[in-house]
């Protein structure tokens, strides 16, 4: 009746794009944290 | 400050748990047992229930930290318990997306006011106006002992909303796991390594986001 | 010094009234809108009736609390109030104590509208559902005393608080729904002795929490 590997499939992808997603982003933030000259370049 | 994972034991945890989810992931795949009336959809409990138990237990820790800074008075605590409240409702979010896709084959509707469901819902909420106050707080230092008192009534009030929600609806209680206890070994042993898997991918991660957390704060003091 | 406290509470609002006043008032609009969303009939109405009683409730503690809180404000009375050199959780039960007060004279002052409006018939046992709502009160205005004590000196505190206190307080409210459903009924009391638990339950950890905690919230 219901297609239970679509589901699966569905919340794993979910779970596990999330996490991964999660540290891209940290990752990219971080990057611009510690690239970011737009504060000291006046001096 | 560097980059967090320029540090080298930072590096050999994240190919470590890299390689740990990957070997979890085919170990759930391969090698647990069908459940006849559940079939694939079973599977999903292996990373459902660790969720949750990683998104608690991340909101424990804020708590933790709401009381150490206020024992200690020390502002890394502050950020222990932003970076957990974040972490907490990342994982508790997921438990409410994949909690529904669940329930829909097994249940046949998307929603079942089930008392853990229920109650990590409440919590949800609260850490949304959590989060709204840290944003819209105003006044930076009281917003911190703001938050960390919040962190400690919110889970102070997570067993008061389980029970009353339990016997709030008494025929709504067909979790599809409810013993965990009379599992076969068969799943209860890559469950519980799931679960290990994942408190370690949680522990990473926490460490990771105050880095970010500092790095930030860091930046913003030496304009 | 709790009783001066609780005393200073009471005589502002004795002068100005402003809080009953508005409480009630908000409790009329609600009870009106309810009678007109529910197309009167005292049939479906009376399996609603806790429900809508206890949301009326909710939302006027809502305006009770931050009345309550946002005259502190003015001139900063707040500030000074917490530099006196007095055990802060103290101002914590002070309010809880005294917002306690407001809210029950509110809701006997509402009681027969609620009723007459709606059209339903009184519950059986009036002093057993006077005593539980007197115990609900106490818990819900705990939970709103200790959130607005949070709340109220942020910015956005108006939207904030409701934020806030309506997913805290939904074990409150849970109860308080069935207690009110079970006395209309006549149930036996130990079919809803466990929400009566709750109910209590809420009191003493949140009474605790709040007293231990006010003392941090309100540190300058």
């Amino acid at each position: 009746m219901y297609n239970f590997w679509g589901y699966f499939l569905a919340v794993y992808l979910i779970v596990f794009g999330a996490i991964v997603g999660w540290f891209i982003i940290q990752f990219r933030m971080e990057n611009r944290y510690l690239n970011d000259n737009r504060y000291t370049q006046s001096e | 400050m560097q980059f967090f994972f320029h540090n080298k034991s930072n590096r050999v945890w994240l190919v470590l748990i890299i390689g740990l989810m990957l070997f979890n992931i085919w170990n759930i795949v391969v090698n647990t047992p069908m459940v006849p009336d559940q079939h694939w959809a079973q599977k999903i409990f292996y990373v459902h229930v660790p969720s949750a138990w990683v998104g608690f237990l991340s909101y424990f820790i804020v708590m933790v930290a709401g009381i150490m800074y206020f024992i200690k008075g020390d502002e890394h605590w502050d950020k222990v318990g932003l970076a957990a409240a974040e972490i907490g409702t990342l994982f508790i979010s997921l438990v409410l997306i994949t909690g529904p896709i669940w329930a829909t084959p097994i249940w046949g509707q998307p929603w079942i006011w089930e008392p853990r469901l229920t109650t990590t819902l409440i919590l949800f909420l609260i850490y949304i106006g959590y989060f709204m106050m840290r944003a819209f707080g105003g006044h930076a230092e009281r917003v911190k002992r703001y938050a960390a008192s919040l962190g400690i009534i919110a889970f102070v009030d997570v067993p008061i909303i389980f029970v009353s929600v339990k016997f709030w609806a008494p025929e709504i209680q067909s979790h599809p796991q409810v013993e965990m206890t009379s599992q076969p070994p068969g799943i209860l042993i890559p469950f519980l390594l799931s679960l290990g898997i994942f408190t370690v991918l949680y522990r990473l991660m926490l460490k990771y986001r105050i880095h970010v957390i500092q790095v930030n704060y860091k930046r913003v003091a030496d304009v | 010094m709790f009783l001066t406290l609780l005393k200073k509470e009471l005589f502002v609002e004795f002068r100005t009234r402003e809080i009953t006043i508005s409480m009630i008032v908000f409790g009329l609009a609600i009870i009106l809108t309810f009678a007109f969303s529910s197309n009167v009939s005292p049939v479906i109405i009376v399996n609603f009736a806790p429900g809508m009683f206890w949301i009326m409730v909710l939302f006027v503690t809502v305006i009770g609390v931050h009345r309550s809180f946002a005259y502190e404000k003015e001139f900063d009375a707040f500030s000074m109030l917490i530099s006196a050199p007095i055990d802060r959780g103290l101002i914590f039960l002070s309010k809880w104590i005294s917002g306690f007060i407001f809210l029950t004279i509110m809701e006997i002052l509402l009681f027969i509208p609620f009723y007459k409006f709606l059209m339903i018939d009184f519950p059986i046992q009036p002093w057993l559902a006077l005593g539980t709502t007197i115990l609900i009160n106490l818990a819900i205005m705990v939970v709103a005393s200790l959130v607005s004590g949070i709340a109220m000196r942020a910015r956005l505190s108006e939207v904030l608080l409701p934020i806030l206190l309506f997913p805290l307080v939904s074990p409150v409210i849970i109860s308080a729904t069935k207690i009110s459903g079970s006395i209309m009924r006549g149930e036996p009391y130990a079919l809803w002795d466990i929400w009566l638990l709750i109910i209590l339950t809420v009191i003493v950890v949140f009474g605790l929490v709040g007293y231990t905690l006010f003392d941090f919230i309100t540190e300058e």
